[in-house]
């Protein structure tokens, strides 16, 4: 072989190691570019459950609100109560249906509740006054306490997530 | 500013009633503004009809606002000169009748103003046909 050949041979030696170097570090970027799609994601669901983990104490909050409101027969603060219970079961029921392993008839149910909030939010505004606020509560009330329990332990299986 | 006291029980009847007259004859005309407003124009202002909680139900109200010109004829904005809002009946201002035009105005802007006349007579004829046997139910 004279100096020519030797001088190809080389230069392949040197294309095949250009090569594997280059898979190598495109394998790299793969790899890199998916360990940040997966810190990306544990990010946006830590966020979500940090959201949720101050949504759901309103709940309670609310639902006190409202019972109250009936009790005292005070349709402002009904009104003001099933506005906020609409948005807070909105807002819960959307950042919960994007979580895995929720029971996706809680997020109908929540969804289901934001809406009859907000149609017994509109009849408190002229409902004649022979019917109190307890009355014409009732049934969201009643739809309130059934998820009470749900979102008790939702609430308590986050805390313990993050815990 | 709250601007819901500043008009009369009165002018806020007569105000609803003649603008329920024109959305009844065609005369004015509403266009969706977001979700759950419609707003429509007539002379020099502006009407807005909207659900004061942005969730489709009552209390609803209408905001009526005044076009401000520069010398010329070019528009630079609006000011809002009254507000009419629907009030709890346990309220000492409310008023059934103002509460029963509002909301009547507002379902009757929010129909008009969604619905596609080309696309209702499109299903009645549909159904028609279906009725007389020319189009398959299936």
């Amino acid at each position: 072989m004279n100096l020519g050949d030797w001088l190809g041979v080389a230069g392949l030696g040197v294309s095949v190691i250009g090569f594997g170097v280059a898979i190598w570090q495109l394998v790299r970027t793969a790899n890199a570019s998916v360990a940040t799609r997966k810190a990306v994601e544990r990010t946006e669901r830590r966020m979500a459950i940090n959201h949720l983990l101050v949504l759901l104490p309103q709940f309670r909050i609310v639902e006190t609100d409202l019972d109250r409101a009936a009790e005292e027969d005070d349709r402002q603060l009904a009104s003001r109560a099933l506005v906020s219970y609409a948005h807070f079961a909105s807002e819960a029921a959307a950042i919960l249906a994007g979580q895995a392993n929720v029971d996706q008839t809680l997020v109908a149910e929540l969804q289901v509740s934001s809406r009859e909030a907000s149609r017994t939010k509109g009849t408190l505004i002229d409902a004649p006054r022979t019917r109190n606020t307890k009355q014409l509560t009732k049934d969201i009330r009643e739809h309130m306490s059934g998820l009470a329990l749900h979102i008790g332990s939702l609430s308590a299986n986050y805390q313990m997530m993050i815990d | 500013v709250d601007l819901s006291d500043v008009l009369e029980e009165a002018e806020q009847i007569q105000i609803l009633t003649t603008l329920s007259r024109l959305t009844t004859s065609g005369t004015l005309t509403w266009a969706s503004d977001g979700a759950y407003a419609s707003v429509t124009s007539g002379g020099n202002h502006r009407y807005t009809l909207s659900a004061v909680d942005r969730d489709g139900e009552p209390p609803y109200q209408l905001t009526i606002e005044r076009r401000e010109r520069r010398e010329g004829s070019r528009t630079i904005g609006y000011r809002t000169i009254g507000v009419i809002v629907m009030r709890q009946t346990s309220d000492e201002k409310s008023n059934a009748e103002v509460n029963s035009l509002l909301r009547q105005l507002y379902e009757s802007a929010f129909r008009q103003s969604r619905r596609k006349i080309s696309n209702i007579s499109d299903v009645i004829d549909e159904l028609s046909g279906i009725e007389r046997g020319d189009i398959p139910p299936f």
